[in-house]
């Protein structure tokens, strides 16, 4: 993504209310929440446990059903299409890494890695060539045909993140990706995230309760009980508040 | 058996393989998550085999069963009957020598390669081994030319009866006979022809096949050949005359030949001209084999009916393994529709991937089916030998048809993707967070609105069907209508009532209904169809299952203090009760399938039960309360048996002795175009048996 892109808003959330109903307990987890993404940022949502992260996550990338507001990605309002439309919508401009790495277990490294290719209708030879060169870009190059079972922890998130990013997705959602890995590992899948950003200007959502990790990124949100408290920008050196309105 | 059924099944497993093709084809993602599935887990994929095959192997062995029984029927009545396929008999006298003579026009018929002429009589024999006097008081006299007889369908295999004439003086008897009069060859042998007794020596015995084992109608028949002239000399000795009899054997061997029945009988008739009146013509062949087709059909439904209890639990048992395989692969699943796979294409994995484990267990699955008919056919082949009476039981002789295995592999496949493709769309119908991160699934929300209007429209349609099928006491329908109309009104119950109520309401007013009906219309249960009793199973199962798992919290709180002690056995029993508790669809379909083991056990108890009540009232009423029947035949014995009956040595130990005669008689229709014998008693003449019997005390 070239800098052209960087002032087009991706994504806008407004007023986006969350309900979970357990029986007749109600939680409210998001609590008519605003937020504004644009292309190439790299946002990290930190808070305290049980704030919500996780649930925004979910229900901005239309992964789980919200209770009220709107969501709108690359233009399209995702509660507004049907399941299946949304479905591909998701697989063409959304990639996903997840705390458990949830690959599939009975496909090869290079099969999950290039599984969002072949559902969007890529050749596959082209999808077996771009899942490759985006194995080699996370360093697993000499791993392409071992299944996850086969693989560490760390190689296992790598593969995660190469197949969240193979089809070059609009977005990337990551909940805690470094929540399962040690600090040496964690270093490792951070730098790679900070530099598919960096470098090519990859828009990335990562939710994370470790303040080193929320260091790291050019922009940080702060929630708490359901609803956005603090939003930042920071540069790599410096934490630098600046005074942002998500929404115009 | 069912080759009413075949084209019509086959024609949905095309079909239904099309489908599957054309989904391994367009969706190859699909595809590859299916074959990988199958390829790394085999215990999974044993386990759906396992179940898929359960299916095909009852449904075939059911069908095998139905083939023996009619094989073996039909293998009997070639034995017995050989080349003979039709039988014309004429009354004694002059009509007799003229049908014999119009029937030898038929020589030269295209479709007919034997006709034979033959005299015979009722006669009755007496023999005496070892000192011992063995009477056989029911007898046919036969006498042909055996030149003629050995040459009679001879194209088209072996007649039963050929070699040399036998001489004057001597006899050739067939093995039931010999067998009842416990005589072989050699033996002299006392013949009662027209009531005047003769000596004759047995020149050999025969096997009863073909036209050894001719008779005029009854199974088991014991039969003399006589020397050439014995029968005509006997006859004018006495003042009587035998009756004519001829064979004919259309063209062909002793199989083919049936199909030509109609048309020969046709000939005939026409050959005989206005004696056909007068004479009856029988077609042994052709009703033997129409009965055993019958007797085939009859019995393998039972199976089936009795099997299609096993089927369903089958098919529970499949839904129930890939809900479990659905379940411990939710998390990946989920994560492969976060990163983009469509609904429809996941229920198309899954398909593939249990349509294929389905077709893996065809082949074992027909093999076990035909395993299991072959079982069944012995168990069959000993109960039958215990009904044999004289030693005519039928053999059992094993067989099955491609009908059979085509018809019980299409069924038992068709079956196996049902059920996958339900499970299937119903195990990928989750929340993807909730599946990612392995939480339990949320009720489904308030149902669509087309599904609401299709369900209340079906509703309405089953409502209205249901009103003139429980006032005729329809048997199938008095169930099904009402049921389908309640389980049709569930989505637009759920828009006022909450779905326990629903629920609740549903189940439990199908088991009432279920248990109502026989009483509010007891006359569903007269009919000879089977499947009332499946679906009657089937409803009362489900319906129960249902209504106790949507109330397990009720039904378990007498023991809810049971399981809080806070002892060891409490957290013991709470744990026990924890897992099936939370897994309420699958500790139903379990459940449901226990419930139908359980049912059929107690249906076939019940059916046995009624079949042994039934063997004493059919006892009381075909003995009419006499425990003996006495068989003799009365030209020789007169009266002196009921006399001394009465008065001799037993007759303290005798109740009553009732003479009873018998004579057969004939009945024509007003046009003249049957003539059917029929028995009646007592008659004026009686020319062959009197039966006297005593009632037991
Ligand atoms: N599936 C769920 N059912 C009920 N409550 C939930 C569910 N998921 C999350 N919650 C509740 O919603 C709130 C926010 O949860 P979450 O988004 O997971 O927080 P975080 O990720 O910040 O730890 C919490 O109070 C949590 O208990
Ligand atoms: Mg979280």
């Amino acid at each position: 993504m070239d800098s052209m892109n960087t002032d087009r808003a991706l994504l806008v959330a407004s007023g986006v209310r969350k309900i979970y109903r357990t029986g007749s307990v109600e939680v409210t987890a998001l609590l008519d929440l605003d937020l504004l993404v644009r292309h190439g940022e790299m946002v990290g949502v930190m808070g305290p446990s049980g704030s919500g992260k996780t649930t925004l996550l979910n229900c901005l990338s239309g992964l789980d059903d919200i209770d009220g507001g709107r969501v709108e990605v690359d233009g399209h309002d995702l509660f507004a299409m049907s399941d299946a439309a949304r479905t591909e919508h998701r697989a063409h401009t959304m990639g996903f890494v997840f705390q458990a790495f949830n690959l599939i277990p009975v496909f090869s490294a290079v099969e999950n890695v290039e599984l969002p290719l072949l559902l969007v209708g890529t050749r596959p030879h082209e999808a077996r060539r771009r899942a490759l060169d985006m194995l080699d870009r996370v360093d697993l190059g000499h791993r392409v045909e071992h299944r996850p079972s086969e693989l560490s922890g760390g190689e296992q998130q790598r593969v995660t993140i190469a197949r969240a990013l193979a089809g070059r997705p609009a977005i990337v959602w990551a909940d805690e990706p470094t929540g399962n890995l040690d600090s040496a590992m964690a270093d490792q899948v951070m730098d790679l995230l900070c530099e598919l950003n960096r470098d090519e200007g990859q828009t990335i959502v990562l939710v994370t309760h470790d303040s080193a990790i929320g260091a790291r990124v050019p922009r940080l949100i702060r929630m708490h009980d359901g609803q956005l408290v603090d939003d930042v920008r920071q540069t790599a050196t410096a934490r630098a508040p600046s005074p942002d309105v998500p929404l115009g | 058996m069912y080759p009413n059924l075949l084209i019509p099944l086959l024609t949905a497993l095309a079909l239904a393989l099309a489908g599957l093709v054309l989904v391994a084809v367009r969706q190859p993602v699909s595809r590859r998550l299916a074959f990988r599935q199958i390829a790394r887990r085999r215990t999974e994929a044993a386990l759906v085999i396992g179940g898929s095959m359960l299916g095909t192997a009852i449904v075939i062995g059911a069908l095998v069963v139905g083939d023996t029984l009619n094989f073996s029927v039909r293998q009997e009545a070639y034995r017995t009957l050989g080349p003979v396929d039709e039988r014309v008999v004429a009354p004694p006298g002059p009509t007799g020598r003229a049908v014999t003579e119009r029937l030898g026009a038929l020589a030269g018929d295209p479709d007919i390669d034997g006709v034979l002429n033959a005299q015979a009589t009722q006669a009755s024999a007496v023999s005496h081994t070892d000192g011992r006097t063995v009477a056989e008081p029911r007898v046919l006299a036969w006498q042909m030319d055996f030149d003629k007889a050995a040459r009679f369908g001879a194209p088209g295999g072996d007649s039963g009866l050929g070699g040399p004439d036998p001489k004057p003086g001597q006899v050739v008897v067939n093995e039931p006979l010999a067998r009842s009069l416990s005589v072989g060859a050699g033996d002299p042998v006392t013949l009662y022809l027209f009531g005047v007794p003769g000596t004759y020596r047995i020149e050999r015995v025969v096997p009863e096949e073909g036209l050894a084992g001719v008779g005029l109608g009854g199974r088991l028949n014991r039969d003399v050949f006589l020397a050439p002239g014995t029968l005509d000399s006997a006859a004018r000795a006495a003042g009587a005359e035998p009756r004519s009899v001829t064979f004919v054997s259309n063209r062909g061997g002793v199989e083919s030949g049936e199909a030509l029945t109609d048309r020969v009988t046709a000939d005939i008739r026409q050959a005989l001209g206005p004696l056909a009146g007068q004479t009856e013509i029988e077609t042994p062949k052709h009703t033997v084999l129409r009965d055993a087709r019958q007797a085939g059909d009859s019995l393998g439904a039972l199976f089936l009916m009795i099997g299609s209890f096993s089927i369903i639990a089958g098919a529970l048992l499949l839904v129930n393994i890939f809900v479990m395989l659905g379940e411990e692969r939710k998390s990946q699943m989920g994560m492969v529709r976060a990163v983009g796979m469509k609904r429809s294409r996941l229920v198309g994995s899954f398909t593939l991937e249990g349509a294929t484990y389905a077709l893996l267990s065809a082949v074992p699955g027909v093999a076990i089916g035909v395993a299991v008919g072959w079982g069944v056919a012995v168990v069959a082949a000993q109960i039958f030998q215990g009904w044999s009476v004289g030693g005519s039981s039928i053999r059992i002789a094993f067989a099955v048809t491609p009908t059979s295995v085509l018809n019980g592999l299409a069924m038992g496949l068709l079956i196996a993707f049902a059920a996958i493709l339900a499970t299937s769309v119903r195990i990928s119908r989750f929340n993807i967070i909730a599946a990612i991160r392995d939480l339990p699934t949320t009720p489904g929300q308030r149902p669509r609105r087309r599904l609401l209007a299709v369900s209340s429209t079906l509703a309405v349609l089953c409502a209205f069907a249901a009103v003139p099928a429980v006032a005729r006491s329809q048997p199938d329908a008095t169930y099904l209508m009402p049921a389908l109309a309640l389980a049709f009104a569930t989505p637009a119950l759920l828009r006022v009532l909450p779905r326990h109520t629903v629920t609740t309401l549903v189940a439990g007013a199908v088991l009432v209904w279920t248990l109502l009906a026989p009483v509010i219309r007891p006359r569903i249960f007269d009919t000879p169809s089977m499947s009332v009793y499946v679906i009657q199973g089937a409803l009362a199962a489900f319906s129960a299952v249902v209504l106790v798992s949507d109330n397990q919290k009720t039904l378990l709180r007498p023991v809810r203090r049971l399981l809080q002690r806070p002892t060891e056995g409490g957290l013991a029993a709470r744990l026990a009760v924890a897992y099936p508790l939370a897994k309420r669809f699958r500790t139903g379909a379990t459940l449901v399938m226990y419930t139908l083991i359980v049912f059929v056990l107690v249906l076939l108890t019940e059916i046995s039960g009624i079949l042994r009540a039934g063997v004493d009232g059919v006892v009381a009423d075909a003995t009419a309360g006499y425990s003996l029947r006495l068989d003799y035949n009365p030209q020789v014995a007169g009266d002196r048996l009921v006399s001394d009956l009465r008065g001799g040595p037993s007759a303290a130990g005798i109740a009553a002795v009732t003479p009873l005669l018998n004579a057969t008689g004939r009945a024509t229709d007003p046009g003249l175009r049957t003539s059917t014998a029929s028995s009646a008693a007592p008659a004026a003449r009686p020319a062959t048996t009197t039966t006297p019997a005593t009632p037991s005390p």
